[in-house]
């Protein structure tokens, strides 16, 4: 591993500070980057990449920049957008067959207010399957390599977003995060991963997989750089009917003015649960992490969140219950992949999903119908609401007894093997849980590198009561002041397709 | 766990899986099912379920039509439509 050095991986400061001096022009920034998507796409972490689009914006930006128009502090920087995301013109697949020729005829509104905000869509992200995975194998355009290690997963549903801003292909780029897909993929590729408050970004133009989890967030190389673009995409939406009234002018005086350190020591809680029968090697990660937090005259104390073991049967039916809603829509009528020669609706409706959807998604189908349907109901769906609100009041009785933030693993251990866990789902599912008891209560949380495990990135999650991203973020760039994790780069790919 | 309908649970949900997926995919159920069933050992007693982790309610809109985006624009996505309608197989007789 190295220490990153390059414009590549330089922060979002220093590239505004170069593009507002004239060192570079955003097309010259974006010509960069693209040559490096091209040169890295053995990663396979874009689906499609935006050359011309991605160009003809730079030059636009530049002429902007020219005659005083680059108002906004993101004006020129190039981006890259998760394929879940609507992008008016350029095809949104969500990493499935149903959607492969999918254009979509608006933006999605994190994409309207990254493009007001006059950033450069250098092109769409892989990820998991409408999202649904864990390490970026279900993607019907193939699997993403882990930078750090090409034999590796990246984590997912995010993989693609996570394994381009790891391998310095763009400096930020945007998630999803329904149960960890932001949180995880940001954990095993080395980079910090912010999921926010659910209501906070707009769900508007994001195509949904459980709409009273999914939330849009940021990867980037540090907590500062994920303030800026996070400033950008939050804000009340009309379009989505769950996006929250809440203001974010504590995220947009981060933005402008960078983030500050924590004013006052915090007291900050770890959850007994989370660390019982945890990686060694992790657990005394983490421990260095606290060690240098109350070094900083924060204070740590231990706390209870005893609904946790019931957190991942409570997501996979909450999730799998509105995953088979909201997939019905795919029936081969309206858009998406239609089956050829169908005999009657029925046949077009079966044939069209049984041929666009693969087995991840029919699995996740599959059980969120059996929990849905009739005599399973109570037992399953109505249980699960049930149990999501007591987790959530575990977190709220720690938040409402003087503790600030959570600290946390974010995964039960490194990036594992490709094909490693695919034949087996409910171990696969086990990847998640650490990072679906934040979903399921709508908290913010994020995932901070925070050193090694057997050569591999590992984060720590730090969590925090709802719309206090500010509060998490000021910690995770008082950690980042101190450490220098987040600047670690992949080393470059070695003859043998290996970057280890 | 009671048995799983395979043939009802597909049919539900517009899937046709071959005698080989049907086996695996019901092995599979069966685990996930079993992982899920251990939130049996949980008292949930009288808790209010919760639907939407800020307890908000979904807002809705005044009810008047808009037309941000055509007809057109949309039929333009269909894999089949004609004339303003969307193109699916034959559903009534025609005698």
């Amino acid at each position: 591993m190295t220490k990153s050095t390059s414009p590549q991986h330089a922060s979002l400061a220093d590239l505004v500070k170069g593009l507002g001096s004239g060192q570079f022009s955003s097309r010259e920034l974006t010509d960069e980057y693209l040559a490096s998507a091209t040169d890295a796409s053995h990663l396979n972490s874009f689906i499609t990449l935006c050359p011309d689009e991605a160009r003809a914006a730079a030059d636009k930006a530049d002429a902007e920049r020219k005659r005083g128009a680059a108002t906004h502090l993101l004006h020129g920087l190039p981006l890259a957008h998760k394929d879940i995301f609507c992008t008016a013109g350029v095809r949104t697949s969500c990493g499935s067959k149903m959607l492969e020729n999918f254009i979509a005829p608006y933006d999605a509104a994190v994409v309207e207010r990254l493009n007001a905000a006059g950033t450069i869509m250098l092109g769409k992200c892989n990820m998991d399957e409408f999202a649904m995975g864990s390490s970026n194998e279900n993607s019907h355009f193939g699997p993403v390599l882990n930078p750090w290690d090409n034999t590796r997963v990246p984590g997912g549903s995010s993989g693609g977003s996570a394994a381009a801003v790891a391998a310095g292909l763009t400096p930020v780029a945007t998630g999803t995060d329904t149960g960890g897909s932001i949180r995880q993929p940001a954990s095993f590729c080395g980079v910090t991963g912010i999921k926010p408050t659910y209501g906070r970004v707009s769900r508007y133009g994001m195509i949904a997989f459980a709409s009273s989890l999914d939330q849009g967030g940021v990867f980037a190389r540090s907590a500062d750089d994920a303030a800026k673009v996070l400033a950008t995409m939050a804000g009340f939406d009309e379009r989505d009917s769950t996006c929250a009234q809440q203001n974010t002018d504590a995220l947009q005086q981060a933005a402008q003015q960078g983030l500050a350190v924590p004013k006052n020591s915090l007291t900050i809680g770890l959850p007994k649960e989370y660390f019982q029968d945890l990686n060694p090697a992790l657990t005394q990660r983490l421990d260095e992490a606290r060690s240098l937090l109350e070094a900083q005259g924060h204070t740590v104390v231990d706390v209870e969140l005893p609904n946790t073991k019931f957190a991942n049967p409570t997501y996979y039916v909450v999730a799998g219950a509105e995953a088979s809603t909201n997939l019905s829509r795919y029936d081969g009528v309206r858009f998406g992949h239609r089956c050829d020669n169908p005999k009657d609706l029925q046949d077009l409706y079966t044939r069209s999903r049984t041929e666009g959807f693969g087995a991840e998604v029919k699995r996740r189908i599959l059980t969120g119908t059996y929990a849905l349907s009739v005599g399973y109901y109570d037992a399953y769906f109505l249980k699960a609401q049930k149990l999501r609100r007591l987790i959530q009041q575990d977190f709220l009785t720690a938040f409402d007894g003087g503790v600030d933030l959570l600290l946390a693993p974010v995964t039960p251990g490194p990036a594992f093997q490709l094909g490693n866990l695919t034949s087996d789902p409910v171990e696969m599912y086990q990847q998640d849980i650490f990072t679906v008891p934040a979903s399921l209560a709508g908290l913010p949380a994020a995932s901070i590198p925070c050193g090694f495990v057997d050569g591999l990135p590992i984060g720590m999650q730090l969590i925090a009561p709802h719309f206090e991203e500010v509060r998490l973020l000021e910690l995770a760039h008082q950690y980042q002041t101190l450490t220098d994790w987040h600047q670690q780069q992949p080393p470059a790919r070695t003859a043998g397709g290996n970057s280890q | 766990m009671s048995e799983i309908n395979m043939e009802k649970l597909t049919r539900l949900a517009h899937l046709q899986l071959s005698d080989a997926e049907q086996t695996a995919a019901r092995a599979d159920l069966e685990a996930i099912i079993g992982m899920i069933d251990t939130f049996n050992a949980a008292e949930v007693g009288d808790t209010a379920p919760m639907s939407h982790p800020l307890d908000l309610h979904a807002r809705l809109r005044a009810d008047i039509a808009t037309a941000d985006i055509t007809r057109e624009t949309y039929q333009a996505l269909a894999p089949s439509a004609e004339n303003g309608l969307y193109l699916v197989p034959q559903v009534i007789d025609s005698e």
